[in-house]
């Protein structure tokens, strides 16, 4: 049980250079958790990384998966969202109208 | 996006626009900004792209997705004649993006002490100022990732790239990014 600790926390080359050079597995793991960032994994992809997380205590992409949560979120809530003035949105209107 | 082209009435041409384009424009305005730095060069390519939507309307299909299109034609404008115009300086190397991705450096040694805590504790002036200083390719990957959610597919269209090239420049932009938060942070004395 030790081993495959240790073999999967590793294996977990998102944050750790696993010594492969083009390693597939860090493509395959990379592209996992980014689904799970942006919400776009389907249950097996959800399942997979929960069985990744849940095999390896130490796993660093449980942590790594919470930063890149929370600079999402940072970008989401604290960045303005302009409204576009309403003379811009008059012109647009005013040229589309005079084109017909 | 379509080859296939309609033909709408002008009443019809008018209800698309004023019922599928104009609810977008206020996230149009967003993107322009995000993309030029300034709010007059913003508001001439969001006026340009209402202009091309309204003049290729023909090839949009009523009830498919407008905001994609739309973001797709402001995309292109902005590339074809206004980063030339202004010769935008931070333009990156699509093939220098790509090929790090297929090279070795692809394991590199991903830091991950920047705490949750201190993100939250961030200004949105110092998130404003990160996100500006990528280049505008890492930064275009992001905005409509994570501020207006179109999925990698829709990126994939309104970039004109691959998924794997959006998965993959969305990584390098997101490490990108958490080294300039991190560099605010520990200027801001965080540890």
């Amino acid at each position: 049980m030790e081993d495959k600790k240790a073999r999967d926390f590793l294996d977990c080359c998102i944050i750790n250079n696993c010594g492969e050079p083009g390693c597939d597995n860090y493509v395959v793991r990379r592209d996992l958790i980014q689904k799970i960032i942006d919400g776009q994994a389907n249950e097996e992809e959800l399942a997979m990384y929960n069985n990744i997380i849940d095999s390896c205590v130490n796993c660093t992409c449980r942590q790594y998966c919470e930063q890149e949560l929370a600079i999402k979120n940072l970008l989401q809530t604290k960045l303005d969202r302009k409204r576009v003035p309403l003379d811009v949105v008059e012109k647009i209107k005013t040229k589309i109208n005079k084109t017909t | 996006m379509e080859d296939i082209k309609s033909s709408y009435t002008e009443v019809q041409k008018h209800r698309i626009f004023e019922r599928e384009f104009l609810p977008h424009i206020d996230a149009m305005y967003n993107f322009a900004y995000r993309i030029t730095y300034d709010e007059d060069t913003a508001k001439d390519l969001l006026q340009d792209t209402y202009y091309k939507a309204f003049r290729f309307i023909e090839s949009f299909h009523e009830g498919t997705n407008a905001k994609a299109w739309l973001f797709r034609i402001l995309k292109n404008s902005f590339i074809n004649e206004f980063r030339k115009k202004n010769k935008e300086p931070s333009m990156v190397d699509y093939q220098e993006v790509e090929t790090y991705y297929n090279s070795d450096d692809v394991n590199e040694v991903i830091t991950s002490d920047l705490r949750v805590e201190v993100l939250q504790d961030m200004i949105g002036d110092e998130v404003s100022n990160a996100l500006n200083s990528l280049a505008v390719d890492f930064r275009i990957v992001i905005i409509l990732c994570d501020l207006e959610g179109f999925t990698y597919e829709e990126m994939s269209k309104i970039l004109d790239i691959p998924i794997g090239t959006v998965r993959s420049r969305l990584h390098r932009a997101r490490n990108l990014l958490r080294e300039r938060l991190r560099s605010y942070a520990k200027s801001m004395g965080f540890k």
